[in-house]
């Protein structure tokens, strides 16, 4: 875990004093830390505490909601993430994000995951399915759909469905990947693949991933931000939060007595 | 059982009959078209309905081909116009106009799309007919104005607000996690748009345009004015245009002394709804073997 930290230090996302605002109404208050790269990240808190926002304010989706404003600064590998000269789309190429709900597209598991290559021009047919193949092994999917490849993916089941949704946003090669709740719609069995996984692509990718589960981020993350009414209440090494919670808002969380 | 139960069934046994009257009707309005344009089926083959163009009700001939003619080209200058119009407006106003811009539109178009016809033929009077006057001078086709352009073009106006509306009402469906999907994927708006957006509402959108055929190939009124009446196979956008709905509006209670002329008449509403029928049911099938693809 440390080694990886030491390996490079300069952060992979920084924020200083970041803020979003939906409208007048501050969603993420003045947050101010480091993610570490390679590693996994889990932000937990109840629902409403500003998790999704703050996630999304990484690869700018909130682009999408007019009335959502930043204050602060957000940095990527030290580039300013709402820098105006930024281009959104090359940033989200680098950052990739599952969703809580599985959302493959309606078109076959080849086009699924061969559909960010493509929007970056490649077309050459061994090319693509040498990157398919890559990714859908990387999700640990390969072998349960390397014979139906051309088959629509709303076929596959849910916990499918969300590795392919996993294996597509690897198939940009990103180095970042946020993952809001990406178990939440899932059984206890496929829960369990997808948190595999996550150990498998730890090292790879820097994760970050939002969960409303404890036992889930104690299991899969090397460090945990607790967030709470948008402020950022505590954040470090997942088993020291746990164990040993440095304020009494996160011990009162993760012993379960609000949220 | 409860009351509840009892009102449950009630209301299953009651919606369900209205469902079956509905479908009655349509077909005992197609058997009574039938029964009442009998005589003119008794004396002239379908062929010779459907293929001559001979109108002579004095003389016993009846060949429809001109107001079939003038009823597709009609439809088709109209939606070749319409379509492609509507489906560029309707994205712009759902996923690209600013809320304000949409939110105030809406309505207008939704207004638009519920105007009575013989407003837009009125229009088409004024404004349409001179304009396509001028350009069939322009391009060495004098006319007197009321063509298969000018129908066309009056019948584009009045579908172009109802694909606008219904195809906006289909885009703003789309969840937003397809379009978050793309997004995150590293795709610009227009290929979210594109590939994913158009792609969820492709069904909803084949039923608007479907909507407005059904809709263009009925309109009376309004085509009736501009189109200029005159039997005979329209074979340029400037020949006037006789559509089946207009003939049967113009001289449906006159000259019925003719014999059989009621008939075929009769003949021409049931060629209307067989045709719409058949048109209708042809686009659903479509549509079923295209979604089933992707079921
Ligand atoms: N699109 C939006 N417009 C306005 N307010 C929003 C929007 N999305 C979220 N919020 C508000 O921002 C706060 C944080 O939401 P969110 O980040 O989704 O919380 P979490 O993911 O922790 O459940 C909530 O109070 C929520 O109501
Ligand atoms: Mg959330």
């Amino acid at each position: 875990m440390s080694d990886v930290l030491t390996a490079s230090d300069t952060p992979h996302v920084r924020a200083e004093n970041f803020s979003v605002f939906y409208g007048a109404m501050e969603a993420v208050r003045k947050v101010t830390l480091d993610i570490s790269r390679g590693n996994v990240t889990a932000i937990i808190g109840p629902s409403g505490c500003g998790k999704s926002t703050f996630l999304r304010a990484i690869n700018r989706m909130n682009d999408l909601i007019p009335a959502c404003r930043t204050a602060g600064r957000l940095l990527f590998d030290g580039w300013h993430i709402y820098d105006p000269q930024v281009d959104v789309v090359a940033l989200r190429q680098r950052i990739g994000m599952v969703f809580q709900k599985p959302n493959p597209f309606p078109k076959s598991i080849f086009d699924n995951v061969a559909y960010g290559p493509r929007l970056r021009g490649c077309t050459r047919r061994n090319e693509l399915a040498e990157i398919v193949e890559r990714s859908l092994v990387r999700a640990a999917l390969w072998d349960e759909v390397k014979d139906r490849l051309h088959e629509n993916a709303l076929r596959l089941s849910g916990g499918q469905q969300q590795r392919l949704c996993i294996a597509r946003a690897l198939a940009v090669d990103p180095e970042i990947l946020l993952m809001d709740e990406p178990t939440s719609a899932l059984d206890p069995r496929a829960t369990t693949r997808i948190e595999d996984l996550i150990g498998e692509l730890r090292g790879s990718y820097t994760i970050i991933i939002v969960t409303h589960n404890m036992q889930q981020a104690a299991r899969v993350s090397d460090y945990t931000a607790f967030f709470y009414e948008g402020d950022l209440i505590e954040y470090g090494a997942t088993t020291e939060l746990f164990s040993r919670p440095r304020s009494k808002q996160t011990e009162d969380y993760i012993t379960g007595r609000f949220g | 059982m409860t009351s509840r139960h009892i009102l449950d069934r009630l209301t299953s046994a009651v919606v369900r009959t209205l469902a079956f009257a509905v479908v009655l009707f349509a077909l005992a309005l197609a058997v009574g078209l039938y029964v009442k344009s009998r005589p003119v089926l008794y004396t002239h083959s379908l062929m010779q309905l459907l293929c001559t163009s001979a109108w002579r009700p004095r003389q016993g001939e009846f060949g429809f081909l001109p107001f079939i003619a003038g009823s597709i080209a009609v439809t088709s200058v109209a939606m070749i116009i319409a379509v492609p119009l509507s489906l560029l407006s309707a994205v712009y106003l759902a996923e690209y106009a600013p809320t304000r811009v949409r939110e105030s539109l809406k309505p207008i178009i939704d207004l638009l799309a519920a105007l009575p016809s013989v407003i837009f033929g009125i229009w088409g009077v004024v404004a349409i007919v001179p304009v396509v006057k001028q350009l069939g001078q322009w391009c060495g086709r004098p006319t007197t104005g009321y063509t298969v352009l000018a129908a066309g073009l009056v019948l584009a106006v009045m579908v172009l607000p109802l694909i606008i509306s219904v195809t906006m009402d289909v885009l703003t469906a789309v969840p937003r996690e397809a379009r978050e999907a793309g997004l995150a994927l590293g795709a610009t708006r227009w290929e979210t748009t594109r590939h994913i957006v158009l792609k969820c509402a492709a069904p909803g959108i084949v039923a608007a345009i479907i909507l407005a055929v059904s809709r263009a190939w009925g309109e009376t009124m309004a085509v009736l004015m501009v189109a200029g009446n005159v039997t005979r196979l329209p074979r340029s956008l400037f020949d006037p245009a006789y559509p089946l709905p207009a003939l049967i509006a113009n001289n449906y209670g006159e000259m019925m002394s003719i014999p059989r002329y009621d008939a075929a008449l009769m003949f021409a509403a049931l060629l209307l709804l067989v045709l719409v029928t058949v048109f209708n049911l042809g686009a659903q099938l479509l549509l079923f073997r295209v979604s089933r693809r992707w079921q």
